[in-house]
C-alpha cells in the first residue's frame, strides 16, 4: 500500500472541551474529552465508516477532520498535507478537495435563500476568494448539471427551503457538497433525519455518485445496518476512542471487541424468526461521562469480560489480523505481515 | 407572502391601524391644531369638554386647549420613543450580535455588563441618567435608549447563538467563507424577525418611559406640551376637572395598545411561517 | 421463510378482546384544508398482546393513539368519526371524566421524548407517586414505598436513594425506565408506547425492550408499540398494523407479514431497509417519491404515485379492506390494495399469493 492511496490520515486526534465554572472570573474545572486519540486512515476510492453511540466522538471527529473544529492534538493530514500547518490562504485552497454533507435537512440549508443559491455558494464563495476562475454563466451551468446529478428538476431551482420534503432538501445539500469537485465527502450521519423510505433513495444516490465521481467518503452514523451496506471498511468508537476497526464483512461476521459485540446484538433485525432465537448481550448501565477522568480501559464498567488489568492500564489499537484492529486485552497482538500497521497508543 | 398573512391577522391589522391614527394626528398637527397649545386663557380654565366652545377636550388649569396640548405632545412623545428604541436598538443589536458570534471572553463580559444594566429598574436608570445628565428633552433619548441596550443585547445573542451552531453557517465555513461573509449574508437576515417583533414591542414601554419621566418633571419641560408633563400638571385639578387626566392618559394607553398589539400580531405573522417547515 | 427450528409463537393468551377500534378518524383543520390525520382507522387488541403500529412520519400512528385516550389538542384537531370500544363504552363519545379516569389507571401511555415528559422541576419519586396517589388514593409512605418498588423494578440501581433524584440527574435510559415504572405503577391493562426507544441509543435501546417485553409479559398488560423501525416491531410483537397516509394499508399476525407481505409499500419497505444481517454492497431497493401532503387528500388509493404495481382503479377509488384467513391462525389478516381486492366474491378461500 503505498502512501498515495491514502487520501487522508488522522493521528493522535484529540479534541477537549475545557468545563468552566464561575459567574465573574472563569476558572476551568476539567475537559470534556470528545476525542480522545483516534488515529485511522481512509484510502482513496473507498467508504470508510466511522459509527458508534452518542457521545462517543465520531461526529466530533468529523467536524475536526472538515476543520470546522479545533483539535486539541494530534493531526489530519489530507492528500499528503498537514491541514493545520497550511496558512489561512492554503487551507482554503485545499478546502476545496473536501466537503461535508450534514444530519439534518432542516438546519443544513439557509431558510432565506433559494435552492439554486445554496447549491452554488460555494462557487460564489470561491470565486470572491479569487481561487475559482468563473464566471455567472459557468455557475448557473453548473449549479443546474448539479441539480440533475441528485436528482432534482431544474424548476426547483427558485424554491425554498420549506417547500422541499426532508429528502429533497438533503439532495439539495448534497449538492452543495459536490459543487467544488471534492474528493472526499465528510458524511455526518446522512440519513439519520430522513424516513425509513428516503433513507434508501439517499443510499443509492450516493452509492452512484461514489462510482461515477470516484469520490472517497469518511461516513459517520450510529445505524450499524446503514454502515454495513454502505462502506468497505469501519471502525467502532466508545467514548472517543476507536476500539475496532476492520473490514466491513470481516467487522459483522467476527466481531472482536466486547463492545461492538454488544452492539451487533443489540441492532434489531426485521425477521420475527431470527429475533426470537436471539441471544442478546445487554448492557450493564449507562455511557460513563467523558467528562470522568478514568484510569484504565474506557469499557471496563460495562464490559462482561472485564478482567483485573482493564482497571489500571488502558489497551492500544494494536493489528491482531491483517486490516483487524483491537484495543482490547483480550486479544494478544499477533505477529503479523508488515503490510498491516500498528495504531500509536 | 408575508404581507397577505398579515392582512388577514386581526391583533396585527388592529395595531397598525391605531398606530397608524397617531402618525396621521401628527402630521396634521404639524400643519394645524385648533388653539395654540400654548395660548393661555385664564378665563376659560378648567372648561368641560364641550362642542360649542369648541374645546372639544375640555382646558386645562391655564386655559390651554386640550386636545391641541394632546396633538403636538404627540409628535414630540413618538419623537422621543422612536429614536430611543433606534439607539437601544442598534447599540443593543451591535453587542449582543459581537458576543453571540465571537463567544468566549467576549460574550461573557459583554453580558455581565447587560446584566448590570438589566438589573436596575428601567425607570430608576432612566431616572439616574437624567439626573446626571440634565433635564433635557434630547437626554431622554439617551436615558430611554440605555435602558433598552441589555434588551436587544440579550435578543439579538441569543438569535445568533441559535444559528451560528447552525449546519448551513457551517456549510458557509467549509467552503471557505470568512466570518464577514457569514456575518452578513446568514446572521443578519435571519435574526430581523426577532428583532422586528421586539422593536414594535419596546416602542410601547418606550411611550410609557417617556410620560413617566415626563411626569416627575425630568423629560420635556413645560410649557412644551408632553402628555406626562400634562399628566403632572393634571394631579391638582384632577378631582374637580377630571378631563386634564383622562385624555392624556387615554391617548397613552392607545398608542402602547396599538404598539403591543402590533408586536404580539407581528409575532404570530412572522413566527409560525419560520416554523411551517414540511 | 422461517428458520428451521424456531418456535411459532404461542396465540395470545386468552382470546378475550380488550380494545376494539372501529372506523376512527381524526381531523386537523390548518390554514390549507382539512388534514385526516387519522382515517377510518380499525384494528382489535387482546389481552397479553402486543400490537405494533409500523408508519413513518405522517403515517398517522401518533394521531391515533392520542385519539384512543382523547388526548388530541382540540383545536386544532378533532376526533370526527369512529368508534373506541373499551370495558363495553365507547371512548370516543363517553363522558370526559370516565376517560379522565381511565388514563393512567387501565390506560398508560409513554412517549418517545423523555426529556420532556418529565417534570424538571419535581422529583422522580414526587411524578412517580402521582399517579398512584391520585388512582389508588394510596397516602404519602405507602405510595413512596410503591414508587421506589417500581423503580427497582425497572431496573433503576440503587433506587432508595435515587428516587429523590431530579430528572437531570438521570441519563435518557433511565429516564424512559423512570416513564415505564409511571405508566405501570398502577397496573394497566393497555400500555401504550409511542415511539419509546427512538431517541435512545441501541444498546440502551436493547435494554428498554427487554424490559418492557418483559414487565408486559409478568402482568399480561397488553402493548401498543408505535414505531418506524421494523427490526423493534419483529422483535416486539405479535401483530403489527402498517399505517400509510393516516390509514392502515395492511395488519397481519408479524411471522405472517414479515414473510408474506401483500401490500406493495409493506413490500417495498422490507425490501429498502438495510440489514445488519445481510451482507452490504449492491444497491437497495427502494420506493421512489415521497410520503404525500395529507391536505385534502382525493379518494384514491394513497400509494399509487409511489406503487410499482399502480393500476387505473388505484387513481380512482380507495381500495376497500380485504380479508384472509391464513393457515394455522384464528385471526384474519387485512389488506387495503386493489390487488388483493376480492373480485370473485364466494366463500372458497384464496390460497396465499
Amino acid at each position: 500500500m503505498t502512501d498515495t492511496d491514502v487520501l487522508l490520515q488522522v493521528r493522535g486526534l484529540k479534541v477537549y472541551f475545557p468545563i468552566e465554572k464561575g459567574i465573574l472570573l472563569r476558572r476551568r474545572v476539567g475537559y470534556v474529552r470528545a476525542v480522545d486519540g483516534v488515529d485511522f486512515e481512509v484510502k482513496r476510492g473507498e467508504a470508510f465508516g466511522l459509527v458508534g453511540e452518542s457521545g462517543c466522538g465520531k461526529s466530533t471527529t468529523a467536524m475536526t477532520v472538515a476543520q470546522l473544529q479545533p483539535s486539541t492534538a494530534g493531526t489530519v493530514t489530507f492528500e499528503g498535507r498537514d491541514l493545520a500547518s497550511l496558512s489561512p490562504r492554503d487551507l482554503r485552497h485545499a478546502r476545496m478537495g473536501f466537503q461535508v454533507v450534514f444530519q439534518d435537512p432542516a438546519s443544513s440549508l439557509d431558510p432565506r435563500q433559494r435552492a439554486a443559491d445554496i447549491i452554488s455558494e460555494p462557487l460564489r464563495i470561491c470565486a470572491r476568494l479569487g481561487i475559482l476562475d468563473v464566471d455567472a454563466g459557468a455557475i448557473t451551468e453548473k449549479t443546474f448539471s448539479l441539480m440533475e446529478s441528485c436528482g432534482l428538476s431544474r424548476e426547483f431551482a427558485s424554491r425554498y427551503p420549506h417547500e422541499f420534503s426532508g429528502g429533497q432538501r438533503q439532495r439539495i445539500g448534497i449538492a452543495r457538497a459536490l459543487a467544488l469537485g471534492p474528493r472526499l465527502i465528510i458524511a455526518d450521519e446522512p440519513v439519520s433525519a430522513l424516513d425509513v423510505s428516503i433513507q434508501s433513495q439517499i443510499l443509492n444516490l450516493l452509492k452512484d455518485l461514489q462510482r461515477e465521481l470516484g469520490l472517497t467518503f469518511l461516513f459517520i452514523a450510529h445505524d450499524l445496518a446503514v454502515v454495513e451496506y454502505f462502506c468497505s471498511r469501519i471502525a467502532v468508537m466508545y467514548l472517543g476512542r476507536i476500539v475496532e476497526t476492520a473490514e466491513a464483512s470481516a467487522l459483522y461476521q467476527k466481531p472482536l471487541h466486547p463492545y461492538t459485540r454488544a452492539l451487533l446484538s443489540a441492532v434489531p433485525i426485521p425477521d420475527p424468526g431470527k429475533e426470537r432465537g436471539r441471544r442478546r448481550i445487554i448492557l450493564r448501565g449507562d455511557v460513563p461521562s467523558p467528562s470522568k477522568l478514568m484510569k484504565g480501559c474506557p469499557f471496563r464498567e460495562r464490559c462482561p469480560d472485564a478482567m483485573a488489568r482493564c482497571a489500571v492500564e488502558a489497551p492500544a489499537l494494536t493489528a491482531v489480523e491483517s486490516g483487524h484492529q483491537v484495543s482490547c486485552f483480550l486479544y494478544p497482538a499477533v505477529a503479523v505481515a508488515p503490510a498491516a500497521r500498528d495504531g500509536p497508543a | 407572502m408575508a404581507s397577505g398573512r398579515f392582512s388577514r391577522n386581526s391583533i396585527a391589522m388592529t395595531g397598525a391601524a391605531i398606530v397608524a391614527l397617531y402618525l396621521a394626528v401628527i402630521v396634521v398637527a404639524f400643519f394645524w391644531v385648533p388653539f395654540d397649545p400654548l395660548a393661555m386663557d385664564a378665563a376659560h380654565a378648567l372648561q368641560p369638554p364641550s362642542l360649542a366652545s369648541g374645546h372639544v377636550f375640555g382646558t386645562d388649569e391655564f386655559g390651554r386647549d386640550i386636545l391641541s396640548r394632546i396633538m403636538r405632545g404627540c409628535g414630540v412623545s413618538l419623537a422621543i420613543s422612536v429614536a430611543a428604541t433606534a439607539l437601544g436598538a442598534l447599540v443593543g443589536t451591535f453587542m449582543g450580535t459581537w458576543a453571540g458570534f465571537r463567544g468566549g471572553r467576549w460574550d461573557h463580559w459583554i453580558m455581565r455588563v447587560a446584566d448590570v444594566l438589566f438589573s436596575f429598574p428601567s425607570l430608576l436608570l432612566a431616572i439616574f441618567v437624567m439626573a446626571v445628565l440634565g433635564e433635557k428633552s434630547f437626554n431622554v433619548v439617551f436615558a430611554i435608549g440605555l435602558v433598552y441596550i441589555p434588551q436587544f443585547a440579550r435578543v439579538s445573542r441569543g438569535a445568533v447563538l441559535a444559528i451560528r451552531q447552525a449546519d448551513y453557517v457551517k456549510a458557509a465555513r467549509s467552503s471557505g467563507a470568512g466570518s464577514g461573509f457569514i456575518l452578513f449574508r446568514h446572521l443578519l437576515p435571519n435574526i430581523l424577525v426577532p428583532l422586528v417583533v421586539q422593536v414594535s414591542l419596546s416602542l410601547s414601554v418606550a411611550i410609557l418611559l417617556e410620560s413617566a419621566l415626563s411626569f416627575l418633571g425630568l423629560g420635556v419641560q413645560p410649557p412644551a406640551p408632553s402628555w406626562g408633563n400634562m399628566l403632572a400638571s393634571a394631579r391638582k385639578a384632577m378631582v374637580i376637572a377630571p378631563w386634564t387626566a383622562i385624555y392624556p392618559g387615554l391617548a397613552i394607553v392607545l398608542l402602547v395598545l396599538g404598539f403591543n398589539l402590533l408586536g404580539d400580531g407581528l409575532r404570530d405573522v412572522l413566527d409560525p411561517r419560520l416554523r411551517n417547515v414540511r | 421463510m422461517k428458520e428451521p427450528g424456531a418456535d411459532t409463537p404461542a396465540p395470545p393468551h386468552d382470546a378475550s378482546l380488550l380494545l376494539e377500534v372501529e372506523g376512527l378518524t381524526t381531523e386537523f383543520r390548518t390554514e390549507q384544508g382539512r388534514v385526516a390525520a387519522v382515517d377510518r382507522v380499525s384494528f382489535q387488541l387482546h389481552r397479553g398482546e402486543t400490537l405494533g403500529l409500523v408508519g413513518e412520519s405522517g403515517s398517522g400512528k401518533s394521531v391515533t393513539n392520542l385519539s384512543i385516550l382523547r388526548l388530541v389538542p382540540d383545536p386544532p384537531g378533532r376526533v370526527v368519526a369512529g368508534r373506541v370500544g373499551y370495558r363495553g363504552k365507547d371512548l370516543r363519545t363517553a363522558a370526559e371524566e370516565e376517560v379522565r379516569v381511565l388514563r393512567g389507571r387501565n390506560i398508560s401511555m409513554i412517549f418517545q421524548d423523555p426529556l420532556t415528559s418529565l417534570n424538571p422541576v419535581l422529583r422522580i419519586s414526587t411524578q412517580v407517586q402521582e399517579a398512584l396517589q391520585l388512582h389508588h388514593g394510596l397516602g404519602g409512605r405507602q405510595a413512596r414505598a410503591k414508587a421506589v418498588e417500581m423503580l427497582r423494578l425497572v431496573g433503576i440501581p440503587d433506587a432508595e436513594r435515587r428516587a429523590d433524584d431530579y430528572p437531570h440527574q438521570f441519563s435518557g435510559g433511565m429516564r424512559q425506565r423512570v416513564m415505564i415504572a409511571m405508566a405501570l405503577s398502577c397496573n394497566p391493562e393497555i400500555l401504550i408506547a409511542d415511539e419509546p426507544t427512538t431517541a435512545l441509543d441501541v444498546t440502551i435501546q436493547a435494554q428498554i425492550l427487554e424490559l418492557i417485553k418483559g414487565l408486559s409479559a409478568r402482568s399480561a398488560t397488553a402493548v401498543i408499540l408505535i414505531t418506524h423501525d421494523l427490526g423493534v416491531v419483529a422483535g416486539m410483537c405479535d401483530r403489527v398494523c402498517v399505517m400509510y397516509a393516516g390509514r392502515i394499508v395492511e395488519s397481519a399476525g408479524v411471522d405472517e407479514l414479515f414473510s408474506d407481505p401483500l401490500h406493495p409499500y409493506t413490500r417495498g419497505l422490507l425490501d429498502s431497509i438495510p440489514r445488519v444481517d445481510r451482507a452490504g454492497g449492491g444497491r437497495l431497493h427502494s420506493i421512489p417519491g415521497s410520503p404525500p401532503s395529507l391536505i385534502d387528500m382525493p379518494d384514491a388509493c394513497p400509494f399509487h404515485p409511489r406503487c410499482p404495481s399502480a393500476m387505473d382503479i388505484c387513481r380512482r377509488a380507495y381500495p376497500p379492506e380485504t380479508s384472509r384467513r391464513a393457515a394455522g391462525s384464528d385471526r384474519a389478516r387485512t389488506v387495503s390494495c386493489w390487488l388483493h381486492a376480492e373480485v370473485r366474491g364466494g366463500p372458497t378461500q384464496r390460497e396465499p399469493a
